[in-house]
């Protein structure tokens, strides 16, 4: 796993693989801090309110930034890799790379001013 | 002119520094045959100098490059350091040499047929020949992260030869070769990461390839 990391000189390609597969792995990470969050429920009305006033601060709300950019790259490079798979779009590839990342970053910046505005 | 520079080759039991002066249109292959003047017992592979054989290899400052081509002016500026590694996913024999019998074990299993017909526009005569793009160096198989992490993947080199025979099969057994990489170490184990694409100096296209070939299974090209 370590030669996925190796950073010198590697192309469009290589980033997507890499990106997607940092995102994957903190998606399923997110899945689990998920679960221990709604477990919190478990506490009563008063835990989980102590909670909701933690998941507004700063902190809390740049991790939801963080997330919404890893669902956007996971989700929007998985199109590509489809398209790909199918024998769509080969000689673009490199593009809907860039397609895909321009995207994610501009809908995550959209997402980060409407959620620090709130 | 002459360049001058160090030559930092990755050996067995490190790093170790070569200080080298070559012409200044040398290339890496002629900057590693002067460090072995320094050093004979330096291990490197080479044939032909005009990347046909794919025998030159090596990974030149962390890229997949043939030695042969690739000019020390390109990739040294002077003062600076080049670092020249040993190919991955194939067995290290010694300093810069690898093992290529893995790549060949599997290209051999595909059998694509070394010899293709030749565009031409002659309207007469015997149909020329040449020889297919694949030049089996290997520097697909290092650039590519999934054979980094399974031993057991065909590879990009393999599957674009697999490729080349569903194409054009000069006698072989398209089924059988289909039946081959349709594998999970086989076609379905790429992920379309297309470094083999970007370090082919042959310009096979293996991802390109390997997709198209997908494409045909899914279209059920083996029923």
């Amino acid at each position: 796993m370590k030669r996925w990391f190796d950073l010198r000189r590697r192309s469009a390609g290589l980033w997507a693989f890499r990106l997607h597969r940092l995102s994957g792995i903190g998606l399923v990470l997110y899945l689990y801090l998920h679960l221990a969050v709604l477990n919190q429920l478990r506490g009563g009305p008063g835990r989980w309110d102590a909670f909701v006033a933690l998941a507004r601060s700063p902190l809390f709300l740049a991790l939801d930034v963080i997330l919404l950019g890893g669902v956007l790259i996971h989700g929007l490079n998985g199109l590509r890799l489809t398209l790909l798979g199918f024998g769509r779009g080969l000689r673009w590839q490199k593009q809907l790379f860039w397609v895909a990342l321009t995207l994610s970053v501009v809908l995550m910046g959209w997402g980060a001013v409407a959620m620090f505005r709130r | 002119m002459n360049l001058t520079f160090t030559l930092r080759i990755r050996r067995p039991q490190g790093w170790a520094d070569f200080t080298v002066t070559v012409p200044d249109d040398a290339y890496v292959l002629d900057a590693l045959e002067a460090a072995e003047r320094h050093d004979p017992t330096l291990l490197f592979r080479h044939a032909c100098h005009h990347a046909s054989c794919g025998s030159c290899g090596l990974r030149v400052n962390g890229r997949e490059r043939l030695g042969c081509v690739t000019r020390v002016a390109e990739v040294a500026s002077r003062g600076r350091v080049l670092k020249l590694e040993p190919l991955r996913n194939l067995p290290r024999l010694g300093d810069l040499l690898v093992d290529h019998q893995p790549l060949f074990s599997r290209i051999d299993a595909v059998d694509l047929p070394p010899i293709r017909a030749a565009a031409s526009e002659a309207v007469a005569g015997p149909q020329p020949t040449r020889f297919e793009n694949c030049i089996e160096c290997g520097l697909c198989v290092s650039a590519c992260p999934v054979a980094g992490s399974d031993s057991s993947y065909w590879g990009p080199a393999a599957l674009a030869a697999a490729a080349r025979v569903a194409a054009e099969p000069r006698g072989r057994d398209v089924a059988s070769v289909l039946k081959l990489v349709d594998d999970e170490h086989g076609l379905w184990r790429c992920h379309g990461v297309f470094e083999c694409t970007e370090v082919c100096p042959a310009d096979v296209d293996p991802a390109g390839l390997i997709m198209g070939l997908r494409q045909r299974l899914l279209e059920g090209e083996r029923q």
